[in-house]
């Protein structure tokens, strides 16, 4: 059996009480919002964007506008440049039932010279995203009723934002 | 005559190693006087800088044992074992070349040359670093595709524990579920159950290596349990790095061991902090200072492509140096790995050989084993008995139930008793739809033994 390295990893305990605060299941929450955008949901938004290679990106789905209230969070559309060669991977985390998380992927990478087209439409509580002609649709446990950007400028480029 | 007894006298010494483990494997052969095996193995371990394999390697030439006898090669392989003092102080091979005519001896220096060149312990280590990359490096990881959030235990809520924190370590299986779980540090026991039990729970989706379906193992991951959250800190993480670091560099292979898999911890708790330093090379520094623990997990990572580039050859050096030194995670890696034959040769003789190795002290290898004994599609390799023997060794608490109850209804099967098969694949069944994964896989091994028929699959 393997002895697994246990000094660093127990002196961490009392330091991560300190600094922990990666929601895991809930959001990044380490870049700081340099800036925020809250689309309402019930408009049916297509945004226009684009990203420079080797950068990530979370979009919030939330049940209202503010992303700090307990139990707001929804699920999150995350762009990032993980597993990729030339582009971007996108995916859809929701939660499906309480403290349970489904993550859903599109299919193929975004390449990194690409504009994207991101259009968000709901059926009841059925939320369907088209991505540049791939589409997901997930039903989450609660409505969603915004989505919202926690971005910093110096990974996306927001081009167009429509709302019908 | 006298240097050939001297030689029996000298594999003697040898074969008595316990210790070697892949070289226990061509010693094997060698007894058995399946000399073609025993050489490839012999020189497969000889290459990844096993001085004991080059001596043999050496007396195979001397004696025209599979290969053309021929004293030269056996002086210039035995004279590159001496890379190892005792070796040298044995001085065979000083032996053998002072009965060499001037000539023979002006080859020989070339040849021991040559084989220095290649071989030598330092040509080696180097041969085997790993093409460091970044954490974003071109590799595919495992996508999850479910995730359960593991509950705050309402005991220590009681107690107004204001969080912890647990480590855990497990396989990945070709169906994108998890086995073979670890709970290898908690704060507290009862953060470490309920990790378990929502760990239990996640899905990934299946990794394909040339479009097969394959097993990932020892993959880790760090719970951070909270009530509430109080700053998340770049600064502070990078300041108790910088300290580990500056141990780890003037301390000896544990604290450079410590230190590498700290920062491969960070980003499962960090996600977003860009680490400085590669744990690969950390790993590297550890192993070669003899750290047979940091020689498992750079091969591990160096299989995966994890933070460096992929490389089978590479990783096999690492993981052999690993199993040799009685890692049984290394041994496990390497026998699913040989069974699989995705990343490495397959080669079930070698799976089963680094399984039984594996299965002495390891209890999800001691599962796998008897799994395997059960459902090996051919019947030479199969071994109910034998199967439902080890299984009598792992207690009813084994943390991955699932598996357990799957061998244990495969054992019962291959042995006839299907009354039993069906009786713990019902409780696999049971525990199956408890954890929300697919079911598929459970209900198709039922049906089998319902018809009286047991269960084939390759790995």
């Amino acid at each position: 059996m393997i002895i697994y390295p246990f000094k660093y990893l127990g002196a961490m305990l009392g330091l991560l009480l300190v600094i922990a605060t990666q929601h895991t299941f809930c959001s990044s929450g380490t870049e700081p919002a340099l800036e925020k955008i809250t689309i309402p949901l019930s408009t049916e938004p297509e945004f226009t964007f684009t990203m420079p290679m080797k950068s990530r990106v979370n979009l919030f789905l939330l049940r209202n506008k503010n992303i700090e209230a307990k139990n707001s969070f929804i699920g999150r559309i995350t762009i990032t440049d993980e597993n990729c060669a030339s582009g971007h991977q996108v995916s859809i985390t929701y939660e499906k039932k309480p403290d349970e998380y489904l993550t859903a992927y599109f299919p193929k990478e975004i390449p990194w010279d690409k504009t994207y087209k991101l259009k968000i439409s709901r059926d009841s509580k059925t939320l369907k995203f088209d991505l540049n002609g791939e589409t997901i649709s997930v039903t989450p446990y609660h409505y969603a009723k915004v989505i919202h950007f926690l971005n910093n400028p110096e990974f996306i480029r927001i081009i167009n934002i429509e709302q019908r | 005559m006298k240097h050939y007894i001297y030689f029996l006298a000298s594999i003697f010494f040898l074969f008595t190693k316990n210790s070697y483990a892949d070289f226990d494997l061509a010693n094997t052969y060698y007894a058995a006087g399946n000399f073609e095996k025993a050489y490839k193995e012999y020189m497969e371990s000889a290459q990844y800088g096993d001085n004991d394999a080059q001596q043999n390697i050496g007396v195979m030439y001397y004696r025209g044992e599979y290969i053309p006898k021929n004293k030269i090669t056996a002086y210039a392989w035995m004279t590159l074992a001496t890379q190892n003092q005792g070796y040298k102080d044995k001085g065979l091979n000083i032996k053998i070349y002072n009965k060499f005519t001037e000539a023979e001896k002006k080859i020989a220096d070339v040849e021991y040359k040559v084989l220095l060149e290649n071989f030598n312990n330092e040509a080696i280590q180097n041969k085997l670093i790993p093409n460091f990359v970044g954490q974003i490096g071109n590799t595919k990881r495992q996508r999850i595709i479910k995730m359960v959030k593991p509950e705050f235990p309402k005991e220590l809520l009681r107690k107004r524990t204001l969080g912890g924190t647990v480590d855990a370590a497990f396989t990945v299986d070709k169906y994108g579920l998890t086995r073979d779980q670890i709970i290898y540090s908690a704060s507290d026991p009862l953060f470490g159950v309920e990790a378990l039990n929502a760990l239990r729970k996640f899905q990934y989706e299946p990794l394909l290596v040339n479009g097969k379906p394959v097993d990932v193992n020892g993959v880790k991951m760090r719970y951070n349990f909270k009530l509430t959250d109080v700053g998340y800190s770049d600064e502070k993480i990078a300041k108790y790095i910088d300290e580990a670091r500056e141990k780890a560099s003037a301390g000896n292979s544990e604290d450079k061991l410590n230190f590498a898999y700290l920062l491969e911890t960070v980003p499962s708790f960090a996600k977003d902090y860009k680490l400085v330093d590669n744990p690969n090379e950390w790993y590297v520094n550890s192993a070669n200072l003899g750290n047979y623990s940091a020689s498992y997990f750079l091969g591990r990572n160096i299989l995966y492509g994890n933070m460096c580039t992929s490389d089978s050859a590479k990783s096999m050096g690492w993981l052999l140096k690993a199993a040799k030194g009685g890692i049984t995670d290394a041994q496990y890696l390497l026998a699913i790995e040989s069974f699989s034959g995705a990343r490495f040769e397959k080669n079930d003789e070698k799976g089963f050989y680094w399984l039984k190795k594996a299965a002495e002290a390891n209890k999800f290898a001691k599962v796998k084993y008897a799994w395997i004994l059960s459902t090996h599609p051919e019947a030479g390799y199969r071994n109910g008995k034998l199967a439902q023997e080890l299984l009598q060794a792992v207690e009813d608490t084994h943390t991955d139930k699932l598996s357990l109850y799957q061998a244990r209804a495969a054992s019962a099967a291959e042995t006839g008793d299907f009354k039993n098969a069906i009786k713990w694949q019902k409780k696999a069944l049971e525990d199956a739809k408890d954890l929300e994964i697919p079911l598929t896989q459970v209900e198709q091994q039922l049906n089998s033994y319902v018809n009286n028929s047991p269960w084939r699959e390759t790995i």
